[in-house]
């Protein structure tokens, strides 16, 4: 480098620019183009910005670089909102930060039914543990595809593994979703006191997730949901309240080992599912048999959430076990496949199995007319299915 | 930015972010460079302050407002990232990632220009943290001498003073360069 006077060294530093990478241009801009903005207070008078500058330098400097990120956005909180307001981006930054959350999950619909609260421990490292009422205790290893189920009464333990497992591309547990929530659609629902806490409420929707609409109060001091309402694709209702965020978890708690005195009744191997498989005719027969063995002699009353969910006390008695286990799926999935007849009125579907006994072939406990079929398809009490004319057709129940 | 009225409230979309770091990435990327020493981190610190940013951006009003401000994000970040880097890579390492191609340059005058750029950002980081930090905010970071002063909590002409010691040892150090070369 030639020799330069103070001039000349300033011009040269004044010209010293590097250029961003194609990389980084695109890297910056699919961040902002993933994320979404949120009009609100006004920028600062020339005199808060003083202040502001003061504010993230105390901040800044007190914060490690792992909290650099923290320090960044409470510089922008300061500099761009003119009194501090709570917004969902806060939360959002929040609930980044969390490593461990407990909490209870209810689905009001069943409050009529034997408490069915579930009370969870989830980590951001995929590991979660719900403890049901009546003593189940269930341990997910979603990294590693494995899953363990312990009995606390009869002491028995079940090991689930699957497989080829890959980790989900959609979260599959509430922290991940939580933190794959996006400010860039949500909605401001205003004000509201809960648990003696003064919250703020939001609204998000999430897309290529079964938990779809978020409703989410948060503490106003914490800036962390107090209770959080989601309801599904399905349209059922999620509730979860009882939060504790962060707090130390016993490693144990997540173990895969069944405690000393515990027996291992069976290791459950699945392969993993390819793909999504639909439900079909099948899982209606698989449905109503496992429903004859759940609940011993007899059928359901109607095959409708409503009145397979008033089972769930009958189910529930028998324990949960890999029966039962399989049992709910079939029974689950035989439901989906009626509830998209029902959707097609030229399904024309019927069910008639309500005073049938299991076993019985001679009387029809549902029928229904395929898409594009003429003929129809008739389940009866032995779980044979025939097909069948519209004229030939089982009398169907008064309503 | 589209802005209707300078002294208005204008939204600020993430169109308009993308329009702000076009129009300050360069410099943010030579102010965080010029602080930590290395481009990647230069980088990653430019990225993170407006990934923040598009979180809770609000309505900006003033463009000297907007600079100031985003200076100050990325310097309190490469800061933190100074402090927390325990073994830094060798400067010719860091800086070898620099580019300063521009299709319409010579590629001679390119390459003198691009040599002299990282001599003086390597002179720039060998200065002592409070004269390399002053220095960058001034020529890269855009703060005049009183913002720089409140921003350290200083007078402004003591931030004055600094400068002109930072540029003395600059100078320095760039004639000592250039005796070796």
């Amino acid at each position: 480098m030639s020799e330069i006077n103070k001039e000349g060294l300033e011009a040269r530093l004044e010209r010293v620019r590097l250029r961003t990478s194609q990389a980084l241009d695109d890297r910056v801009k699919a961040t902002l183009a993933g994320a979404g903005t949120d009009a609100g207070a006004e920028a600062p008078s020339k005199k808060g910005r003083t202040a502001m500058f003061r504010m993230i330098r105390t901040v800044g400097g007190k914060l490690s670089l792992a909290a650099a990120s923290v320090a960044i956005a409470v510089g922008v909180a300061c500099y761009l909102m003119g009194s501090r307001s709570i917004a969902f981006a806060d939360v959002l930054e929040k609930v980044n930060s969390v490593h461990t959350v407990r909490f209870t999950q209810s689905i009001p619909d069943w409050k009529s039914l034997p408490a069915q609260d579930g009370q969870w421990i989830q980590r951001d490292d995929g590991k979660t543990r719900c403890t049901f009422p009546g003593g189940v205790i269930l341990i997910f290893d979603l990294s590693q595809g494995k899953a363990l189920a312990l009995d606390t009464l009869k002491k028995t333990a079940v090991f689930y593994t699957q497989a080829g497992w890959e980790k989900p591309s959609v979260p599959k547990n509430f922290l991940e979703q939580m933190k794959n929530l996006r400010d860039s659609s949500h909605e401001d629902l205003g004000k509201k006191e809960i648990d003696g806490k003064s919250t703020k409420g939001f609204r998000a929707r999430t897309q290529g997730s079964d938990w779809r609409i978020w409703t989410i109060w948060v503490d106003e001091k914490t800036e962390l949901p107090v209770r959080v309402e989601v309801e599904t694709v399905r349209g059922q209702l999620i509730v979860l309240s009882n939060f504790v965020f962060n707090e130390l978890v016993d490693e144990s708690l997540f173990s895969m080992t069944p405690p000393t005195g515990y027996k291992v009744t069976e290791n459950v191997a699945t392969e993993r599912t390819e793909r999504y498989q639909p439900e079909s005719e099948a899982d209606l027969v698989e449905g109503l048999r496992a429903f004859s063995i759940m609940v011993p002699g007899r059928f359901p009353s109607e095959i409708t959430g409503a009145a397979i969910m008033k089972e769930l006390p009958t189910i529930n008695r028998r324990g949960v076990n890999v029966e039962s286990d399989r049992a709910s799926v079939a029974i689950v999935r035989g439901l989906a496949f009626v509830v998209r007849l029902r959707l097609k009125p030229d399904n024309d579907w019927h069910y008639a199995a309500e005073g049938v006994k299991p076993g019985d072939a001679s009387k029809a406990l549902c029928w229904y007319r395929p898409d594009g079929s003429k003929t129809y398809r008739v389940v009866y009490g032995d779980f044979s299915v025939r097909d069948c004319n519209s004229s030939d057709l089982p009398t169907a129940p008064s309503k | 930015m589209a802005r209707s009225d300078p002294e208005g409230p204008v939204r600020t979309s993430p169109t308009d972010i993308e329009a702000l770091y076009m129009e300050h990435k360069d410099r943010l990327l030579t102010l965080a460079t010029a602080l930590t020493g290395h481009v990647s981190a230069g980088e990653d610190i430019v990225h993170d302050v407006f990934a923040k940013l598009v979180q809770d951006a609000r309505r900006l009003r003033n463009d000297d407002h907007v600079a100031g401000f985003l200076s100050v994000c990325v310097r309190n970040c490469a800061l933190d990232w100074c402090r927390m880097r325990a073994k830094q890579n060798k400067l010719s390492t860091a800086y070898a990632a620099c580019r300063q191609d521009d299709p319409g340059k010579d590629p001679a005058n390119r390459a003198v220009e691009e040599e002299e750029a990282q001599a003086l950002l390597k002179a720039v980081h060998k200065l002592p943290g409070e004269l390399r930090e002053i220095v960058s905010l001034k020529f890269w970071g855009g703060l005049s001498f009183q913002e720089i002063a409140e921003l350290r909590q200083t007078t402004k002409s003591t931030a004055h003073a600094r400068y002109s010691e930072a540029i003395e040892k600059l100078e320095a150090t760039v004639a000592g360069g250039s005796q070796h070369v």
